[in-house]
């Protein structure tokens, strides 16, 4: 689709990999706290294929959530460079629902609106979209929400909350899911009702970063990063998993 | 309009049980909030205010007394109509309006969506709204593109867009600096103008100052807005609060308690 030329050995290269859709190279971002910098992130570079699991891991405080905030455009970086599908982009906070849809600790639920109405609401303020319903029954199904859809998010646990963000999240089917300890708030069959979800979501070929203490969800990712000291390292799963609650 | 009650509650209780103990949050709380006024809710943490507050928006219900909002008597309701009116007559604002934003849509579309919620059905309303708090030029941006206090103004806009008879805020301006702390409160004063009721929690001088007046809670209980008759709420245990102004009389905090017929008279030994 690009109008620049390819020489040979690229498209070889380019049809080797699936379709690269977030691509971050160098990022850094020091906060002050206090009297000192803490480096949250430091020199990340990473990227996210269609249809990738990749898990993000690493002890409280490593950095996870700040780069994953930096990754959605909602902090800025101090220095890096984020690209969207092949092209730089200078502020991904500017993408919609349907292209990077983010599930954070906060969750950023309506108060006001019901379960159903939350995940209906990215379908509801964009163009309306067929099948829109079925997908909004589904999710509602498989993450075990139905019979709560008419209740506000204050009458449910958390962990229903949670998975009501997430619902909410891949109604419309967005080219990347990042999600912040999307297990945190479960118990142990819900645990795998949401990683069955994300795994289904990868299959459909969705890009999914998921920041996680969850073994559990290192075992059905591709690929593992760890970050500690704001620094990322790529890891194997297996390596990850025999390495139990280092995590 | 200046004569109208916008809200008003009898005998609040609110007791939080606990696996151990009973919690009596508020004991008997009664006010009246007239439309087009700002009401301060002053008092220290554990007084209350956030239990008078989460009642007064209806989100939590009382375990005892009621409470009306417009012509409607909220505390007697069930859950679906309590939604229905909470909607079309209440507003809150958040402490942390990022937590409450949505980082997908933009000012206008927060605004827009809470309009709807409301049942207000005039988009010119939301316009003149962001003209109002000063957020028009930044009606196409999302909330990381946003100052603190530009989130803070999103979420008054949400709060009082189609003109809610009571609004409901829980120290709005304990993360703003000085300066954008003042403008809120500019705006707030500009907002009652329409008719809404506001009640403000807070620990700020400047909000006590810009309300028209203040309630001052301890343990769950109003002291009376005049300084020299104090309402108060005796516990089960017989136990009474002393307001702040009678505590220094007695600097060993130890008191004579003399009953004689039909009072009781407390003084320093």
């Amino acid at each position: 689709m690009s109008d620049t030329p390819v020489s040979a050995a690229d498209a070889v290269a380019t049809s080797s990999r699936a379709t690269r859709i977030l691509e971050a190279s160098k990022l850094s971002k020091t906060y002050r706290r206090g009297p000192e910098n803490v480096r949250a992130v430091a020199d990340v570079s990473l990227s996210v294929d269609a249809g990738e699991i990749v898990a993000l891991v690493g002890p409280s405080g490593s950095g996870k959530t700040t780069l994953l905030s930096v990754l959605a455009g909602w902090e800025h970086a101090d220095a890096g460079e984020i690209s969207w599908t092949g092209h730089p982009m200078a502020d991904p906070g500017t993408l919609g629902w349907a292209d990077m849809a983010i599930v954070p600790q906060t969750l950023g639920l309506v108060e006001e609106l019901s379960v159903r109405e939350n995940v209906e609401l990215p379908l509801r303020l964009g163009e309306s979209i067929d099948g829109g319903e079925a997908r909004v029954e589904a999710l509602l199904d498989e993450l075990g929400l139905t019979r709560l859809a008419e209740r506000l998010p204050a009458e449910i646990s958390l962990g229903e909350q949670q998975r009501t963000a997430l619902a909410r999240a891949l109604v419309l089917s967005p080219s990347v899911l990042m999600a912040d300890e999307p297990t945190g708030h479960q118990d142990v069959e819900w645990t795998r009702g949401v990683l069955r979800v994300i795994e289904d979501a990868a299959a459909d070929g969705i890009a999914c970063l998921i920041a996680t203490h969850h073994l559990a969800l290192v075992r059905y990712a591709h690929r593992v990063l760890r970050i500690e000291d704001g620094r990322l390292t790529a890891v194997a799963p297996e390596d990850v998993v025999a390495a139990g609650d280092e995590l | 309009m200046p004569n109208e009650i916008a809200a008003s509650c009898t005998g609040l209780v609110k007791i939080y049980r606990t696996a151990t103990a009973d919690v009596h949050a508020l004991k008997g709380v009664d006010a009246a909030f007239p439309a087009g006024t700002v009401t301060a809710v002053v008092g220290p943490s554990g007084s209350g205010k956030s239990s008078l507050l989460r009642i007064l928006a209806a989100v939590d219900r009382p375990t005892a007394g009621s409470l009306r909002i417009g012509e409607v008597t909220v505390s007697a309701l069930g859950r679906s109509p309590l939604r229905r009116i909470r909607r079309r007559l209440v507003g809150y604002v958040f402490q942390r309006p990022a937590h409450n934003l949505i980082p997908y849509l933009s000012v206008r579309e927060h605004v827009a969506l809470a309009a709807r919620l409301r049942g207000e059905r005039d988009a010119s309303k939301v316009d003149e709204l962001l003209d109002v708090l000063a957020i028009a030029h930044r009606r196409d941006h999302r909330p990381h593109q946003l100052s603190g206090g530009e989130q803070q103004r999103v979420g008054f806009a949400q709060a009082v867009i189609g003109a809610p008879a009571l609004v409901v805020a829980d120290e709005p301006t304990a993360e703003l600096d000085s300066k954008t702390g003042e403008r809120l409160l500019e705006t707030v004063s500009a907002l009652t103008e329409r008719g809404t009721s506001f009640v403000i929690s807070t620990h700020d001088p400047r909000v006590v100052e810009a309300a028209g007046r203040t309630l001052h809670l301890r343990h769950g209980a109003l002291e009376a807005e005049t300084e020299e008759r104090t309402l108060s709420v005796i516990d089960e245990a017989g136990r009474i609060q002393l307001p702040p102004r009678a505590l220094t009389l007695f600097r060993d905090r130890r008191a004579v308690i003399e009953v004689e017929d039909d009072h009781v008279r407390i003084e320093p030994p």
